[in-house]
């Protein structure tokens, strides 16, 4: 009599065993992080790196198709929430926080963050002598003035001004005036420039002077 | 036939023996039970039989009525008389005889009732004493029929149609008439609507040619009250008492139902059986008074026993089969139960399919899914474990059962 009662007590028992859920069969949605892309002034591309990952094999994706795993997302650029992963983002110069938190099924949440820097161009005033300036009779000496624009907060610059009477040899090392004054002006015609750089930029500016220019 | 030849045996056994006589039951005036108790003395003198009024004392040692009946065996009386007065309303009384015959190794006993009217001279014109007492000794030839003549009784009742009983046995419906030769006689109707009685009774003196008699109903709670000594007896049925038998009720019992006479059976351990006519009035309350008597036969005891034994058994077995149902509903309510969980748990397993960061949301739905399994696997356990326990009780049940 007792029998039939054990079958199928082990019987609903084992029934029971397919309803315990397995975490080794899961899929692991993991970001192994997010990069950026500025090609132009003021244009961020912001990317992710997502891998659905399982026992077998580590699958990547885009945010784009996230939809069907994920319950929400959303990007914060400084103190901005986007909810949208379109590329190109608009953003100024200057160093940004950008961050992108992940919202699973579940709630719980997955989030990476860079921060961001968009270099402003380096750019170079010439400021005196003025282009085309020949009046050299009145001077012994000639200062070369210039504003140099552009230098990030992250970033440091440095420039050289060089000064030839042959434009075409102007940017050779010995051309480089220490001082920047030149005394006293003896030819008819200079080109002087300045060089200035950063890590990442490199910009040349120059002009002519003298009454043959 | 029997009993002819019973009343012969005793006629023929008149003055051999005396007869005791014990102290007569009674819950009328003292007087009125002194003049039964001589008339009936001085009637059973004339009947030839030695009439002998024994003092309660004379059987101080017994406890029950089955030792004084011994008891007047060995003092040698040929038997022993016990009588009992009850009022029966207002104007009549409810009279039992009953001799217990002590020749030979049998106890037969004789036993007689009736009703009289409360008024002795009435009951002497009555001349029910007369007949009551040819009834247990037999000898008729010393009744005076001091009437024959018949009357007319017309009964008329509100609510009309109920039943009308004359001296306790049902004759017609109302309205109705009967004729009956007696001096006195008790009407009662009763007239029942589901559960609820309606009931009057009176008592008539006859002596015209016709009586009629108008009796209003009124809602009746009249039973009768089955006591014994000792108490606890089980009440059952007038039918053969075997396993299969089923008590209605244990002493004190209030026997409620139709007026009119009734059988039950009286049982209890280590006494005899006892037969039980029992009375139903329409309009009081009775209360029935049985002195059990002990079985003293090794082989009675012997088999009551064994029938006493078989129906233990039997209610062990319906106990066990009865009390399996409470576990059975256990076990299925409990595996019903586990069911939900194994749902539940089944309805996270899907949730989970979806992919995850691995987080604590995500190991709390892992956590809840082994619960509901676990507590699902629990309550498959004790519900099959209890519905297993329900088969073996009612498969214990039913094998001592039947």
């Amino acid at each position: 009599m007792k029998n039939p009662v054990l079958a199928l007590t082990l019987l609903m028992l084992s029934c029971s065993d397919s309803d315990e859920f397995g975490s080794e069969k899961s899929d692991v949605i993991q970001l192994k992080g997010i990069s950026y892309y500025t090609p132009r002034a003021n244009e961020l591309y912001l990317y992710e790196d997502l891998r659905l990952v399982n026992s077998e094999n580590s699958v990547p994706f885009r945010l784009d198709s996230a939809k069907y795993y994920l319950g929400d997302y959303f990007w914060i650029i400084d103190s901005d929430t986007i909810r949208s992963n379109k590329n190109p983002h608009r953003a100024s110069y200057g160093e940004h926080f950008v961050k992108l938190v992940l919202i699973d099924v579940y709630g719980d949440t997955l989030s990476d963050s860079i921060t961001v820097r968009l270099n402003e161009q380096l750019r170079i005033e010439l400021l005196s002598p003025i282009d085309g300036f020949s009046d050299f009779s009145k001077t012994d000496s000639l200062e070369f003035r210039y504003k140099i624009g552009g230098v990030d907060s992250w970033e440091q610059a440095s420039s050289f001004v060089y000064v030839s009477t042959d434009e075409n040899s102007l940017w050779k090392e010995e051309n480089i005036l220490p001082d920047n004054i030149l005394k006293p002006p003896l030819d008819d015609i200079y080109f002087w420039g300045v060089k200035a750089f950063t890590e990442q930029d490199t910009v040349f500016s120059k002009r002519c002077i003298g009454k043959f220019c | 036939m029997k009993k002819i030849l019973l009343l012969t045996l005793i006629a023929s056994m008149a003055n051999s023996a005396p007869l005791f006589m014990l102290n007569m039951e009674s819950d009328i005036d003292s007087s009125i039970s002194a003049l039964w108790e001589n008339s009936i003395m001085q009637i059973l003198k004339e009947a030839a039989f030695e009439p002998v009024k024994i003092d309660p004392e004379h059987f101080a040692k017994c406890e029950n009525i089955e030792c004084a009946i011994s008891a007047a065996r060995v003092s040698g009386a040929q038997g022993l008389f016990r009588g009992r007065l009850r009022a029966e309303g207002k104007d009549s009384v409810s009279v039992r005889l009953c001799i217990d015959w002590l020749a030979g190794s049998s106890n037969p006993q004789t036993d007689v009732q009736g009703i009289a009217p409360l008024a002795w001279d009435e009951t002497i014109k009555s001349g029910i004493i007369l007949k009551l007492l040819s009834g247990i000794t037999g000898k008729n030839a010393d009744i005076e029929n001091v009437r024959n003549k018949n009357t007319v009784i017309s009964v008329e009742t509100n609510p009309e149609y109920a039943v009308v009983m004359l001296n306790g046995n049902a004759v017609c419906q109302a309205p109705c008439a009967f004729s009956d030769s007696s001096s006195m006689a008790q009407i009662s109707a009763y007239w029942q609507s589901g559960d609820n009685l309606w009931a009057a009774k009176t008592m008539v003196k006859l002596g015209n040619d016709t009586v009629k008699v108008f009796l209003e109903l009124k809602r009746s709670f009249a039973g009768t009250e089955i006591r014994t000594n000792p108490d606890n007896a089980s009440v059952f049925t007038a039918d053969i008492l075997d396993i299969n038998s089923k008590a209605i009720g244990k002493t004190p019992y209030n026997m409620q139902g139709l007026p009119g006479e009734t059988q039950i059976r009286l049982f209890r351990k280590g006494y005899n059986d006892t037969l039980l006519n029992v009375k139903i009035d329409a309009l009081e309350k009775q209360i029935q008074f049985v002195q059990l008597t002990p079985i003293t036969d090794p082989q009675k005891i012997s088999e009551q026993n064994l029938l006493v034994k078989s129906q233990n058994k039997k209610d062990i077995g319906l106990g066990l089969l009865g009390g399996s149902t409470g576990p059975l509903a256990a076990g299925i309510l409990l595996c019903i139960l586990a069911q939900d969980d194994y749902q539940k748990a089944r309805n996270i397993k899907r949730e989970l399919e979806y992919p995850s960061f691995g987080g604590e949301n995500f190991k709390a739905k892992i956590d809840e899914n082994h619960k509901a399994v676990k507590n699902g696997n629990l309550k498959t356990g004790v519900g099959a474990g209890l519905i297993g326990l329900s088969l073996l009780l009612a498969g214990i049940g039913f094998t001592m059962s039947f």
